[in-house]
């Protein structure tokens, strides 16, 4: 399969980690994709040389993604972006519900829980948890030990200890007509 | 943590949870657990935190990625993913890639032209150096680069009146990050002229691209205010809307009234010119 080819299906993947990371939301993010979209780019450039395929492209991603992610964030760039996302975000909604306090849904609860967590917690609990990862590949792209990368996980773990269960699919509620009664 | 055999360790409760495991210790860890009904609390916990994330994030690698992710994007690249780029596939044909490229190559001579003569456009007037890189590229200046994109085409008259450059012979400055103005490859269309506008980073420049019996398009490029590159955008409704994006330093904008499918392969045939330009 050529480069291109599995650099298009890993996008996906790569989006999911990025807006994770970056957001703690699924919702699209044009600081998450561009992310995403630097990260194709340059290893669509550097990949006839690196000679890159399979796992080891797929770590090579996420290792540079990783790694472009804190650059961002050491150069200041992520603050502004990401607060105006999220003034986007909510500026959808209707100016009554603006102005009121909204209960945070689920989601949210896990985004802001995630977005908690200290970067290097977030990264190593995405890279497992989500993204699936072994730890040893896990360690690999993060750069760090196994018995580091369990530590992390264990901190981001007993942070998030209070998230909400997952949305269950919702069923509608069976109406009963006001006429009929469960007879013994 | 004592079960049979081996003290079960921390990181072996989190390598169970994770599917992380030596040989032979998954039963040690279940029969430690089925003792430690404290320790099994924990586990439970951890396992529906994986759950959680999992699911709030499922949607992710189903839904329609970003038009442009793909890389290299074409015929190809739009293909794979087909459903995002609301039938770009069709509109550029069944061609492959080898000759997408070929075509490419047959279009970059004009297009190599135009970037000369945009580097002489740029050179005639006045480009005032960018200041330092922001630290944030604000969506809402893009976004008037946008606006200032679409009045470029609106106001565009005859040919003979689009090109007014400035004389002020004084001003002009060595632009060695010249901007790169691909060629259009689209059949029937016909460079109609350049316009030259005062843009938020110094000049932007248009070309405009006149269609038999139908309305111009217009590709604008100015010089962005970081070298970061994003991927392409729509901004408005098709068949009315633009796509722009930043590449190689500019930003660019095509507009025009086309549909949608019609405009992504464009801007997708642009985006790959400028990749492939060479200016040495």
């Amino acid at each position: 399969m050529a480069l291109r080819d599995d650099l298009n299906l890993c996008a996906p993947r790569l989006c999911r980690y990025a807006r994770a990371l970056i957001t703690g939301q699924p919702e699209p993010s044009e600081i998450a994709d561009d992310l995403v979209h630097t990260v194709l780019l340059r290893t669509w450039e550097s990949g006839t040389v690196l000679r890159l395929a399979g796992r080891d492209l797929h770590l090579h991603l996420y290792t540079l993604l990783t790694e472009r992610h804190r650059e961002w964030l050491a150069a200041g760039r992520m603050g502004g972006k990401a607060h105006m996302e999220k003034e986007n975000f909510y500026a959808g909604r209707p100016r009554a519900a603006r102005d009121q306090p909204v209960p945070p849904s689920p989601r949210d609860k896990i985004a802001a829980a995630l977005l908690d967590l200290a970067l290097e917690e977030r990264e190593a609990l995405l890279l497992v948890v989500l993204e699936g990862f072994s730890y040893a590949q896990a360690a690999r792209i993060l750069k760090i030990s196994r018995t580091v990368l369990i530590m992390r996980l264990a901190c981001a773990r007993a942070a998030l200890s209070q998230l909400p269960a997952p949305e269950a699919p919702s069923r509608p509620a069976k109406v009963r007509p006001p006429y009929l009664r469960v007879v013994k | 943590m004592r079960g049979r055999g081996p003290p079960v360790s921390e990181a072996e409760l989190h390598g169970f949870v994770d599917g992380d495991m030596g040989h032979g210790r998954r039963e040690a860890v279940q029969a430690f657990l089925a003792a430690s009904p404290e320790d099994a609390a924990r586990v439970k916990t951890w396992q529906r935190l994986n759950e959680t994330i999992r699911a709030a994030f499922a949607s992710v690698e189903t839904e329609p990625l970003p038009w442009s992710l793909p890389v290299a994007p074409g015929p190809e690249g739009m293909a794979a993913t087909g459903h995002t780029v609301g039938g770009g596939a069709e509109a550029s044909g069944n061609y492959s890639w080898r000759a997408r490229w070929f075509a490419v190559g047959l279009s970059f001579a004009s297009g190599a032209l135009l970037a000369a003569g945009a580097a002489y456009l740029a050179d005639r007037v006045s480009t005032p150096e960018a200041g330092p890189p922001s630290s944030e590229s604000p969506p809402l200046a893009r976004m008037n680069f946008v606006t200032r994109a679409r009045s470029a085409l609106r106001a565009f008259e005859p040919p003979s009146a689009a090109v007014r450059l400035s004389s002020d012979r004084e001003q002009r400055a060595q632009d060695s990050a010249a901007l790169i103005l691909p060629n259009l490859p689209m059949e029937g269309l016909k460079l109609a002229g350049i316009r030259a506008l005062p843009g938020e980073q110094g000049q932007m420049s248009c070309l405009i691209y006149a269609r038999p019996d139908e309305a111009n398009i217009a590709l604008c490029v100015e010089k962005a205010d970081d070298s970061d590159e994003t991927v392409p955008r729509v901004s408005g409704n098709f068949p009315s809307a633009a796509i722009y994006w930043r590449q190689r330093g500019a930003d660019y904008a095509l507009v025009g009234a086309l549909p949608e499918a019609g405009l992504r392969s464009l801007a997708a045939e642009v985006h790959a010119q400028v990749e492939a330009f060479d200016a040495r």
